[in-house]
């Protein structure tokens, strides 16, 4: 049998001293070890009658010990109870001064006694010490043993507590209330000094047990709960003590049990705005639950902040219930601002619970009551961005984030800045497919906003780089730390699998998928973050032949999410997955900066090797049928050398780029004097936006139209070949930039016709900025503004217009824009 | 144009029509209404048949008017609200204190969820 290490040393010991609180094991221990001693034991276990001196010297005597034989043990248990009495210690000094060396003698109490005998022995070495920390290796035995109940109530009273000073014991029960027992704290709490010593004592009569252990702290607790007034005092003060301690959430446990109403609600705000501010969402509504309703009643705007940031969280249930109450309270204060800001949040959340009848009832409601300037219309006009942006109406969205935003800068609010700059890009921008936009807003938004909302938006702006497909960037800004809910984390996760999968790294990619699917375990599920997972899942099946079931949950579960850049998202892997399984083709951006991307991957700049080289495959581009003559060529590149130089350096040339296409998978064939890329080899862009262009042109149907202008739109991300500057690159560019004008007014009729003012307001306004000199558009433009109401801005346009014509033509307006704008001034 | 009450007795309580617009004033003074009444009414009935406008800072009014009846142990209903301002009392978290009835009837006899 193994014994404890205790045991063995007790065995060892002539002379052992075994200390420790009740509990503890001291008695099991010295049975354990006196039935291997293999000796005689005689057991002297002492009570409160020992000490009188004449009873104990006659029990000890009654012990027969010198009859003993050799390595017989003697055990004297509870000697703590003689130490009130000097003179029974002194029997006991006689008693082990007496013992012959041939017997064992064990002395155990609950704490030391001061005797002088066992004194000698010790400076000797002679003694073996066993103590709380030998023994307690499991806790407190009883305590494991006894748990929580009536025998633990019966045992700490009657073994613990019964032997306390009354006045030691009603020191214990008042400090109960702190979980750290302090000099400076006890003082603080009874008001008063000397606690120093009160601890001290008590450590000598409980060692172990005064640190304080939980379970003496509860049975105290509820002593003192037994007191009533006298519980109501301290337990105030106890919150006061936290609080000035910085311990903001022991001070509301507190006070909460306090019932102080003057208490309560600032200490249940500081500890509510810590947890928002460190994304303990659970712990801010824990509070709130626990809090009575009159402290709810007097802290409406917390609970409208906990009520949003549930609802961002994608809780709508859990999130109306304290918005709702956050209308309870600013009606007590007849706060109108405050009601119409929940009223707003609740409209959202509603339609986040699919109520769409009351949530368009609400939203009407909240267009009627839009104020007409400040900080509370910026509000207001978040709150309809976001639902018209969820609503499919981007365009619109798009107008009042961008107002919202300017209101809240008017009025310094960064915070409010940050969410409609934030909402602009993932939301509006997204859902038009101007990602580059998105990213641009995203990025402004994050330099107004800190903590878990930046963090958002870093991982919006994340998200939509790699919707663009804009790999590095992607995998540069995802570095960046910050706050990480397991929403975020899962998200991270997901966004390092995809990146993974970019470079390769199908074996990562699982890893990583399966990471974000443990912290989304862990995390408030909402139909958005179920279909980014899938959407995730997917790309990495994708990469292993075939995902298209999964592809397509994802997007039904997107669809129903209503959050833009999910949808982009899960549609983008729905496409690949369903497109046929041949070869992907290389891809070629023309608009914005040149890009080419092969194989998933961003082609770098160095594969050309020649700048001339990179011109050349521009001027292939841009040719119908990617195919040019020769002569052609010369002509543009090379019209000042002699025709066997020039020949010979479009030979080199060609060669160049030859060997740069077969990198990538593509061929450049020569025939009869030109040269041209295979059809079906390359995805360009500026091939696309005209398709698109024309079949705008050729649709009846106004949706289809539209489809078809947003899609080219998406396509134009800047200038056509920016960078480029070789002969005729800039007549293309200005062609590129007709075609763009066209679009949009083709864009804009469509919404006309489909009744949508704003939308078609916002396609003239773009074509407005990139053609200024267009009057008959901007005419359109300026009545389509006084119709809606704008005035200003049809002011504003007009006069830029007037600007414009006078510097660039030294013309004015026409009538008809003069009659426009008369009648705008009238 | 103000708003204006009527208020007349019923069993258990009191029936306050409503006319005019209900904006913050006309909220507040629906609160008065209800506390002028010495004691809280075990009942009180809103007839919103002839309210015009209302809007949230008015919603806000008759919100703390019935949760002081429910507060006091009483119920509250109302009837003649329109379709949109049935779901707007839903949004705001009315309904749970206040029975929104067809009519008179239905709200006399009707009881606050």
């Amino acid at each position: 049998m193994k014994m404890e290490p205790a045991a063995v040393r007790l065995l060892g010991a002539r002379v052992a001293s075994v200390t420790a609180p009740a509990g503890f094991g001291k008695t099991t221990l010295m049975r354990e070890a006196a039935a291997v001693s293999g000796g005689p034991v005689v057991w002297h276990r002492t009570g409160v009658c020992d000490r009188d001196p004449e009873v104990l010297a006659g029990a000890l005597a009654e012990m027969n010990w010198t009859r003993l034989p050799d390595g017989g043990v003697l055990v004297l248990d509870d000697v703590h109870l003689l130490a009130d009495s000097q003179q029974a210690c002194r029997v006991l000094n006689g008693f082990i001064d007496a013992v012959p060396q041939g017997l064992c003698i064990w002395v155990a109490g609950r704490f030391a006694l001061r005797l002088a005998s066992l004194a000698r022995l010790q400076l000797s070495g002679e003694v073996v010490e066993i103590g709380p920390a030998d023994l307690g290796h499991l806790g407190w035995p009883a305590a494991e043993r006894l748990g929580r109940g009536l025998a633990w109530d019966a045992y700490v009273e009657s073994e613990v507590c019964a032997h306390l000073p009354d006045d030691l014991r009603a020191f214990a029960t008042d400090i109960s209330l702190l979980e750290q027992w302090s000099p400076e704290a006890c003082d603080w709490l009874l008001e008063r000094t000397g606690s120093g010593e009160d601890l001290a004592h008590l450590e000598r009569l409980l060692p172990g047990l005064a640190a304080p252990h939980p379970l003496l702290r509860e049975w105290l607790l509820a002593c003192l709960r037994q007191q009533g007034a006298r519980h109501g005092l301290l337990v105030r003060r106890a919150a006061l003590w936290e609080s000035g301690r910085g311990n903001g959430e022991g001070a509301l446990a507190h006070a909460l049990v306090s019932g102080d109403m003057g208490l309560i609600a600032p200490l249940l705000r500081g500890a509510c705005e810590r947890a928002l501010r460190q994304g303990r969402l659970q712990d801010a509504e824990r509070w709130l639950e626990q809090a009575p309703a009159p402290a709810l009643e007097a802290v409406p705007d917390l609970l409208l902040r906990v009520g949003e940031a549930l609802r961002r969280a994608g809780r709508p249930r859990r999130s109306v219930r304290w918005l709702q109450s956050a209308t309870v309270g600013f009606a007590a204060v007849g706060e109108e601002g405050g009601l119409l800001r929940s009223f707003c949040r609740l409209t959202l959340a509603h339609g986040d619970l699919g109520e769409w009848e009351e949530a368009e009832a609400a939203v009407r409601q909240v267009e009627a009551e839009l104020p007409v300037a400040g900080r509370e219309r910026a509000e207001v006009l978040l709150t309809l961005a976001e639902y018209g942006a969820a609503r499919g109406a981007a365009a619109e969205a798009e107008r009042r984030f961008r107002e919202a935003a300017a209101l809240f800068e008017e009025h310094g609010d960064a915070e409010g800045v940050g969410a409609a700059l934030a909402g602009l890009g993932a939301s509006a921008c997204v859902a038009q497919g101007r990602l580059d936009d998105a990213v641009q807003e995203l990025r402004r938004a994050q330099a107004h906003l800190a903590g878990a909302p930046a963090y958002d938006a870093l991982l919006a702006e994340v998200q939509v780089l790699l919707l663009a497909e804009r790999w590095g960037e992607a995998e540069r800004a995802v570095a960046a730390g910050g706050p990480a809910s397991p929403a975020q984390r899962a998200q991270i996760c997901w966004v390092r699998a995809r990146l993974a999968l970019q470079q390769g790294d199908a074996e990562g990619a699982e890893r990583l998928c399966q990471e974000g699917e443990a912290w989304l375990e862990e995390a408030d599920r909402t139909p958005a973050l179920d279909a980014a997972a899938l959407t995730a899942r997917g790309w990495v099946e994708a990469s292993r032949g075939g995902a298209v079931a999964l592809a397509r949950q994802a997007h039904h579960l997107a669809e129903r999410a209503a959050v833009p850049l999910v949808r982009e998202g899960a549609r983008g892997l729905l496409q690949a997955c369903e497109a046929p399984l041949v070869r992907a083709p290389v891809r070629v951006q023309c608009f914005g900066p040149f890009r080419v991307v092969a194989a998933g991957r961003e082609i770098s700049p160095s594969v050309w090797g020649r700048p001339q080289v990179r011109s050349l495959f521009q001027y292939l581009l841009l040719q119908p049928a990617l195919t040019a003559a020769r002569e052609a060529m010369l002509a543009v590149f090379w019209p000042d050398e002699s025709p066997n130089l020039s020949r010979a350096r479009l030979r080199v040339t060609l060669n160049r780029l030859r060997r740069a296409l077969q990198e990538m998978g593509v061929s450049l064939e020569t025939a009869a004097g030109a040269v041209r890329i295979p059809p079906g080899a390359l995805e360009v862009d500026l091939e696309q936006f005209r398709q698109h262009l024309s079949a705008a042109r050729a649709a009846a149907d106004p949706e289809e139209r539209i489809l078809h202008c947003r899609t080219g739109r998406a396509l134009y991300r800047g200038d056509l070949l920016a960078d480029a500057f070789w002969p005729g690159a800039e007549e293309h560019r200005y062609r590129a930039q007709r075609d763009l004008a066209d679009l949009l007014h083709l864009w804009h009729e469509g919404e006309l016709r489909l009744g949508r003012v704003d939308e078609a307001i916002a396609a003239l306004e773009e074509l407005a900025d990139l053609e200024p000199g267009r009057e008959e558009a901007v005419r359109e433009l300026i009545a389509l503004q006084l119709r809606v109401g704008r005035r200003g801005e049809a002011l504003r346009r007009y006069r830029k217009l007037e600007r414009w014509l006078k510097q660039e033509l030294g013309l004015s307006p026409s009538p008809e824009t003069r009659s426009v704008w008369r009648t705008a001034h009238n | 144009m103000q708003t204006e009450f009527a208020v007349r007795k019923v069993v258990d309580g009191i029936l306050v029509e409503i006319r005019g617009p209900l904006g913050k004033e006309g909220g507040e003074a629906l609160l008065r209404v209800v506390q002028d009444q010495g004691a809280v009414p075990r009942h009180l009935v809103l007839n919103m048949t002839g309210v015009g406008v209302i809007n949230t800072a008015g919603i806000g009014g008759v919100l703390w008017a019935v949760r002081l009846v429910a507060k006091a142990g009483g119920r509250a209903s109302a009837y003649g609200l329109s379709d949109h301002f049935r779901k707007i009392f839903h949004v705001m978290g009315l309904t749970q204190y206040l029975f929104v009835a067809a009519d008179e009837e239905a709200a006399l006899g009707g009881t606050a969820r």
